[in-house]
């Protein structure tokens, strides 16, 4: 089943718990404007551990949706050859640990239905996974440290800053709170 | 690679630490850190980020002497949180300092301060910075648009 369509928040919404909650079947959504395209995999709500996680995903079936991932990952690879000063603001490269978190946040965004609309370097050491829709702006920054932080903003109230932890299970939540933010 | 004009030579010049709350701080930026009109919070570099200020220079002046195709963002002082504090973690204050070099008079870092004491080996909370960096981008504008980004500027 593959289906591509315009909704409302939602609808969309309740399509993602549903399919969070029954597991199955395989959607694609083209949500709202070219910004913002969601994919759900087909998979279960269960929580695998980073190791896991990486490890059974490529097995897993693929959309058309999958290109812009595909594209994020080649980029991920990319920054992580970047020079020391790259910014010219002292920045260091993404390393490994950074670009490994970002990969997972990828992955997962994938099954969550809410994909980045944009993959950076940070100036703080790291990569920053960032969605935006008109003034509502979120990111994940992944650090060379291993943390993982969240952001989100809309120009009109106060910015919401977490930390989200490095796991799936983190990870998985943060993206749900800002495919909520963002769709909202 | 351009020269450096005579205008931002620091000379003889004294430090100025009068700064107006309207006055323009500039930047340079890839296209990494630019989304539409908007400048993103990873583009800005703690606990120090150096500036150029604009009553001593002009916007341009940012690119100097080698970084012609980069872009330049720009804040107003005032846009600079004052203080942030998260849950129980210590006060961190935020100021433009007047830091002048020898070729450039205009160099201004916005440093942090914690209990009001500047050390500029200072480990900020990871949630402290990310909070002034998510809101100071917010606040900050794209003066020129960067034709190059990090990726292009490693070739």
């Amino acid at each position: 089943m593959d289906w591509t369509w315009t909704q409302s928040p939602d609808i969309i919404t309740n399509v993602l718990d549903f399919c969070c909650k029954w597991g199955a079947v395989m959607i694609n959504i083209d949500h709202l404007s070219s910004e913002l395209t969601a994919s759900i995999l087909t998979e279960s709500c269960s929580e695998p551990t980073h190791d896991a996680y990486l490890s059974t995903s490529k097995s897993q079936p693929r959309t058309a949706l999958e290109n812009p991932l595909s594209d994020f990952k080649k980029r991920l690879q990319a920054l992580g050859q970047l020079r020391l000063n790259w910014n010219s603001y002292d920045a260091e490269p993404p390393n490994q640990i950074a670009v490994g978190t970002a990969t997972l946040v990828l992955e997962l965004a994938s099954t969550i239905g809410v994909v980045p609309t944009r993959v950076d370097p940070s100036a703080e050491n790291g990569i920053v996974l960032s969605f935006v829709n008109g003034n509502r702006y979120s990111d994940i920054e992944c650090f060379n440290s291993g943390d993982v932080c969240g952001a989100m903003h809309d120009r009109a109230q106060e910015p919401v800053v977490w930390n989200i932890g490095s796991e799936p299970i983190d990870l998985r939540a943060a993206l749900k709170t800002i495919r909520g933010f963002i769709h909202g | 690679m351009a020269s450096i004009p005579e205008r931002l030579r620091t000379g003889s010049r004294p430090i100025d630490n009068q700064f107006d709350e309207a006055e323009l701080l500039y930047v340079r930026c890839l296209s990494d850190h630019v989304d539409g009109g908007r400048f993103l919070p990873a583009g800005i570099k703690f606990p120090d980020w150096s500036t150029n200020r604009a009553k001593y220079s002009e916007p341009l002046d940012v690119l100097l002497p080698e970084f012609e195709h980069w872009g330049i963002a720009g804040f107003n002082v005032g846009a600079i949180p004052a203080q942030l504090k998260i849950g129980d973690s210590k006060v961190y204050a935020f100021a433009p300092i007047h830091d002048p070099t020898p070729e450039n008079y205009s160099h201004t870092e916005v440093r942090t301060f914690k209990d009001g004491v500047y050390d500029n080996n200072l480990k900020v909370p990871t949630l402290i910075k990310k909070e002034f960096r998510t809101r100071l981008a917010a606040m900050t504008t794209i003066i020129k648009t960067p034709a190059l980004s990090s990726l292009d500027s490693q070739l």
